[in-house]
Formats: C-alpha cells, sequence, structure tokens
C-alpha cells in the first residue's frame, strides 16, 4: 500500500535519481528565484522550464492539473481584482455606489497575470521536488541539510499521523452513517461533523501525550536523529547546475535586458 | 539485588482520584511476572512510574530500578535500565520508516552507528520482521505493529523489560506469535512485567502473579494466585479456561488435587492420571454433581453479570 503523497515516488527518472538534498535545495533556488521575478515573458519562460521538469519526472500532469486548479482558485481572485488596482490612475468604467471601478490599462492585466503564473509555476515545481521522493526520504534529506531540528520533527510527525488521523475520522464517519447520517447542505451536518472534527482534536491531543511518553522512555531529550545515508554523484551535480544555472539566468536576463527584443 | 523495588508508592491524579495506594513489590532479575487487575486499577499508571514519566514528590523515593532511585531529570538515562512497551503501537511507532523506530532509542543512547544498525537487525530478527527496516509503521498489520512496537524497545536492550497488554487485541496467529517472543525473552533470562488480561497466556509467561486494584491485593506464585478463583472473582478477574474445565470435570470425578492452567499442564495431568488408572480416566455423574458443576458455573457467571 502506498500513501498517496508518496504514490509517484517509485517512478523512475533522472529526477527520481537525483540526490534529495540536491534536488530540494536547487528546486527551491528556482521558486525563490521565479518569486522575485518581475518580467511576464521570463516568467512564461520559467513556467515552460518547470513544465519540461515535470515531463522528465514522469508525474502525470493531469495528476498536478487536478491539484493546480484549487491553488488557482486561491488566486483567482488577484487576476479579477488587479486590473482595476494596482498601477496607475486609470480610466472609470463604473459607479457602484460609493465604489469608482477604474481600468488601469494593459500593464494591469500583465502583471495580474505574472502572478498567477508565477503562483502556479511555484505549486507546480513542488511536485518534481516532493514527489519524486518517498517522504521519508526528503524528510532525512531536510535533516541533512541542517533544517532546524524542530522543523523537522513537525514535519516527520505530520507524515506518520496524517494517516492515522485521516483514518480515525474515517471510522468516525462510518459511525455517524451506520446511525443513520447522511451528508447534506444543512446546518445540521456542519454541526455534527464540527463535532466529529472537534472529538478528533481531543483524541490527537490525547495521542500526542502518549506518543510524548513513549518518546520519553525511549531517551527522547528533545532532539531525533535518523540514520541516513546519501552520495553524492556527478549528474546529481549536473542536475543542480541546470536548474540553478536557469534561476540565476532569469535574472541576469533581466539585468542585461536579453530578451527586451524578443 | 532487586531488579524493581517498590515500596509505598501513592499517585493521585490531578481530580484527587487515588490511582495508587501504598502499592509496594519487589521482582528479582531475571524474574517473569504478571501484573493483573481490573480496568482502572492502576496497572498503566504504576508502568510509567517505572521510568520515572509519571511522578510526584512522595513517588520518587518509593520506587528503586536496579538499586537506584527514578530521578524525573534523568528519564532519559531510564532506557538503559527499564524499556516499556505501550498499550497501542501506533504510540510507539512514530518515525517515518520501521528502521528508524526502532534506532531511535539506541540513537538517543548515544551509541554510534554501527551499534545502532546491529541492534536494529537483531531486534528485528527476534521479533521476526527482518528485512522491515524501510516499511511505514502505518501500513503494518496490527499484528506486525505490535511486534515492530516490542523491537523499538529490544534495540535498546534494557535489563528489564516491562509491557502493557501485549496480546491485547491480537487476532489468536499473532497472539501466539507474540507470546512465543515473550517466552523466548524469558528462557533467555529477561526481567519481564508484563500488564495483561489474558489469564491464559499468563501460565506460560510468568511463574508469578501481581494482583493490584489501586492496591497490592495478592502477590505469589501463579499457581497459587489462580487457585484463589474467590478472591480473582470478587475483583473482576477471570482464571484460565482450562481451570475452569478441570474445576468442572472435578465435579464429575475426576481425580485432581491440583488443578493445571493450561494445556501442557492439562496434557501431563491427563496423562498422569491415566497411568494410574489403568490407562482410563473414570468419571461419572453422582449426587452431587450438578450442585457442583452448577456452583462452579454460577462462580464465574455471577462474576460476568456482576461485573457487566
Amino acid at each position: 500500500m502506498i500513501s498517496e503523497i508518496d504514490i509517484y515516488a517509485g517512478l523512475s527518472s533522472p529526477i527520481h535519481r537525483w540526490d534529495p538534498r540536491l534536488k530540494v535545495i536547487s528546486i527551491l533556488t528556482l521558486i525563490f528565484s521565479i518569486m522575485l521575478l518581475y518580467d511576464l515573458k521570463l516568467v512564461i519562460a520559467s513556467m515552460l522550464f518547470a513544465i519540461i521538469l515535470v515531463y522528465i519526472s514522469r508525474i502525470p500532469f493531469s495528476f498536478i492539473a487536478g491539484r493546480l486548479k484549487w491553488v488557482f482558485l486561491f488566486v483567482l481572485p488577484f487576476l479579477i481584482i488587479l486590473p482595476f488596482t494596482v498601477i496607475g490612475e486609470g480610466v472609470e468604467i463604473a459607479h457602484i455606489g460609493s465604489i469608482t471601478l477604474n481600468f488601469r490599462g494593459i500593464e494591469s492585466v500583465e502583471f495580474a497575470v505574472m502572478i498567477v503564473i508565477k503562483a502556479l509555476t511555484s505549486v507546480m515545481l513542488i511536485f518534481p521536488m516532493i514527489g519524486t521522493s518517498r517522504m521519508d526520504v526528503t524528510i532525512k534529506a531536510l535533516e541533512d541539510l541542517h533544517l532546524p531540528n524542530k522543523l523537522v520533527q513537525m514535519l516527520a510527525f505530520t507524515y506518520r499521523y496524517i494517516f492515522v488521523l485521516s483514518d480515525e475520522f474515517m471510522l468516525m464517519e462510518r459511525s455517524l452513517t451506520s446511525r443513520g447520517f447522511k451528508r447534506r447542505s444543512n446546518l445540521y451536518t456542519i454541526i455534527t461533523l464540527s463535532k466529529a472534527i472537534a472529538t478528533l482534536f481531543v483524541m490527537s491531543f490525547e495521542q500526542a501525550e502518549r506518543v510524548f511518553y513513549a518518546m520519553r522512555s525511549k531517551g527522547y531529550k528533545g532532539k531525533v536523529t535518523t540514520m541516513h545515508e546519501f552520495t553524492l554523484r556527478p549528474q546529481d551535480w549536473f542536475n543542480a547546475v541546470v536548474v540553478c544555472g536557469f534561476a540565476i539566468f532569469i535574472h541576469v536576463a533581466v539585468l542585461y535586458g536579453t530578451l527586451e527584443g524578443i | 539485588m532487586p531488579a524493581i523495588k517498590v515500596q509505598d508508592l501513592n499517585y493521585k491524579y490531578h481530580d484527587g482520584t487515588v490511582a495508587l495506594d501504598n502499592v509496594s513489590f519487589e521482582i528479582e532479575k531475571g524474574e517473569s511476572v504478571a501484573l493483573i487487575g481490573p480496568n482502572g486499577a492502576g496497572k498503566s499508571t504504576l508502568l510509567l512510574h517505572l521510568n520515572g514519566i509519571l511522578h510526584s514528590v512522595t513517588s520518587r523515593e518509593s520506587i528503586r530500578i536496579l538499586d537506584e532511585s527514578v530521578d524525573p531529570k534523568k528519564i532519559h538515562e531510564m532506557p538503559k535500565k527499564i524499556g516499556i512497551v505501550f498499550q497501542n503501537a501506533d504510540d510507539m511507532l512514530f518515525m517515518p520508516l520501521l528502521g528508524d523506530d526502532v534506532a531511535f532509542g539506541p540513537i538517543n543512547l548515544g551509541l554510534d552507528k554501527e551499534e545502532v544498525q546491529r541492534r536494529v537487525k537483531d531486534a528485528l530478527e527476534m521479533v521476526g520482521l527482518a528485512g522491515y527496516e524501510n516499511r511505514v509503521p502505518h501500513h503494518l498489520s496490527g499484528g506486525e505493529k505490535r511486534r515492530a512496537a516490542l523491537a523499538t524497545v529490544l534495540s535498546m536492550e534494557s535489563e528489564i523489560l516491562a509491557m502493557d497488554e501485549p496480546t491485547a487485541n491480537l487476532d489468536p496467529k499473532s497472539r501466539r506469535e507474540l507470546i512465543g517472543i515473550l517466552r523466548k525473552l524469558k528462557e533467555k533470562g529477561k526481567t519481564l512485567l508484563i500488564i495483561t488480561h489474558d489469564v491464559n497466556a499468563i501460565p506460560e509467561l510468568a511463574e508469578r502473579v501481581i494482583v493490584l486494584n489501586k492496591t497490592v491485593i495478592a502477590d505469589g506464585p501463579t499457581r497459587d494466585i489462580f487457585s484463589n478463583t474467590e478472591m480473582l472473582v470478587e475483583i473482576g478477574l477471570d482464571v484460565p479456561v482450562i481451570t475452569q474445565l478441570f474445576e468442572i470435570l472435578q465435579c464429575f470425578g475426576y481425580p485432581c488435587d491440583v488443578l493445571p492452567l493450561s494445556i501442557g499442564g492439562a496434557v501431563t495431568n491427563l496423562t498422569e492420571t491415566m497411568e494410574g488408572g489403568d490407562g482410563h480416566v473414570h468419571l461419572h455423574i453422582h449426587k452431587h454433581t450438578h450442585s457442583g458443576i452448577s456452583s462452579a458455573r454460577n462462580k464465574y457467571h455471577d462474576h460476568a453479570e456482576k461485573h457487566e
């Protein structure tokens, strides 16, 4: 049985074979580089680069698209609001009560599109970064990269217990269903599910206490260390140079305006 | 030097409820002891006191493990002396991979990498999970999880092993496997303290039984404790099914002075009886048979009803 989070971790691709530490560093560098970019053409180029990475990773686009739609819904308000709010005075196009709607020109639309593409590209890059190694390997890579141990522990416990809690919730839902409960769009459903979730919180708190006891029984002093062995190959460095090189290139391109004529 | 010495241990919950009341007992090194008692008797609370996780001002001097008092500030040093296996395996398996869970204790003990790896391998082999290092704990079956939880404690190679209901909620196969592992540990001379409601497993695992109901009600050899059925029934406990069966057989005239506690004991008893009776066992109904059976059955039936 494979967890949904690790569903494509077993595929074989250059991204899967890439050392997880360099993979995380390189792709995170690329994400930050894209976030700091304010050039629509280069942002589109970055998106194409991200699509190539996803293609190489062999993670199905349909899987990624299914998750990106929620991100798109989240950033959609930017696309609607930004053309009327950010740059310049604008042209009044409507007047609703005390609110005046000013269209701020094509630059505003471009700016909004750029924000949306940046968000989608960044999230898209998370998939080759996280989805091509098993989560436990990624967590160990983060530990090896000396990410604060508290954060590593939080990630490790989240990964370990999210399934336990989802199972508990599923059992709770079955218990409700077996006693005639049916999800409907009414207040009763909301109240019942809220109570079930509240119970789950209490249960998770109690379990956290028991887990803490178990950890202390096994000599826990505040730090979790695991055994792991990572080895770097020339191919790992080559991949890192390509991805980090692109992250640097898009900013150099902005500086020198090499794409002005395109 | 006793492995565990508990002297006048008292503990109250935050709401003032008495959990442990003047609990005293000693367990020698290499002894295997079962701790039984009804629900809410304070068994798990007692267990958590043994390595200092639960403690109070008065409790600190009440417990000595391997002749040293339990210092709540040095709980992280306790795994060298006593390893505790919790009832719920999901509480014990908190790392992303089983190998990490089994290595967790040895790493905390400051052992070097090779030693940690050896212990992980040995512990997993001992519980029949060799090669499971890279398995995700969530995907193990209930029986595997219980054995894995035991491995996470065995890897610390503590001198004493204390377990909270190790055979609870297991299917018969998993239960037998776990009992087999515990028997091996017993044969190796490990000091064992096993909390259990599984009275049928106790004769195989422990030569001594402590009955706890907030305080120690009885403490003695397994056979003596299970002979006192009235006391056990009174506080809501059971005796092994084999013992109950031979009590019924006695009503049919079966000659049995000492009731067997296990299948092995029953086979020995039957063999000896038949060898002494020309290869036969003579059972018959006499005028007290039915009243005797009713009395024996009512004892356990009443007990069940009383505690429903």
